[in-house]
């Protein structure tokens, strides 16, 4: 960019869009577009699962949703690769995203502690009930 | 200009036809509340998707020229030609499941 003025109002746009654009914010962002992006489909589906709410609800759950999928997918696809060393992270990553934006934790999560449960009233003999 | 500039500008503009495509989308996706038939479901989460990645694509070094804005601008008119279907937030029937026997 020129040390110019900015003198009309395409010099200012190029000058928002170089901000917006700069190389710099490309490289620390960049690597996360795939995870942000497939994390907003799956986000998109729970959107609409949901009850309706305000615009502004649901874009507030909508970025936390994409919000969540950021700062865990990495980890888990990480850990993935740790268990399976064929599954790379960089092919990993985006299916990940999109589970997590996709997936209604509350529901999931009450499955596992029921099939958990189960299995250890499998265990401990079926009886159920405080003895 | 120089075609550094032309490209700021093409991105920008693709940007602003991008924006409105997301919010659109992600209303009717907020309007449904879960009554709604799965493929206009998934058509409004790809259009959510497709739009984010496109407005960003500058950042994996891919710049848009005509045929994005093109694209991204005919799929602007076709929403705005649809809402009124859409009006006062709530889905045309045609979108939705149909009711249970029991509720007819």
């Amino acid at each position: 960019m020129s040390n110019q003025p900015i003198a009309d109002i395409v010099g200012l746009a190029i000058f928002i869009a170089a901000f917006i654009f700069s190389p710099a914010a490309a490289q620390v962002v960049g690597p996360y577009m795939v995870i942000v992006v497939a994390a907003t489909i799956g986000a998109s589906f729970k959107v609409a699962r949901r009850e309706k709410s305000s615009r502004w609800g649901a874009f507030w759950f909508f970025l936390r949703v994409v919000g969540l999928a950021v700062l865990l997918t990495a980890a888990l696809a990480a850990l993935l690769n740790a268990y399976r060393p064929d599954l790379e992270p960089r092919v990993t990553v985006a299916p990940i995203a999109l589970l997590i934006g996709f997936l209604d934790w509350r529901v999931a999560l009450s499955k596992v502690v029921a099939v958990l449960f189960s299995t250890l009233d499998r265990v401990g003999g079926g009886k159920g009930g405080a003895s | 200009m120089g075609q550094d500039s032309d490209k700021l500008l093409f991105a920008l503009l693709n940007f602003a036809i991008c924006a409105p495509i997301f919010s659109i989308a992600l209303c009717r996706l907020n309007s449904m509340g879960g009554a709604v038939i799965y493929r206009v479901r998934s058509e409004y989460a790809f259009y959510v998707g497709a739009a984010f990645a496109s407005a960003f694509q500058p950042l994996w070094d891919e710049w848009p020229r005509w045929g994005s804005l093109a694209m991204a601008g005919a799929l602007l008119i076709g929403l705005l030609c649809s809402g009124h279907a859409w009006r006062k937030d709530k889905p045309p029937t045609t979108a939705t499941e149909p009711a249970p026997l029991g509720d007819q």
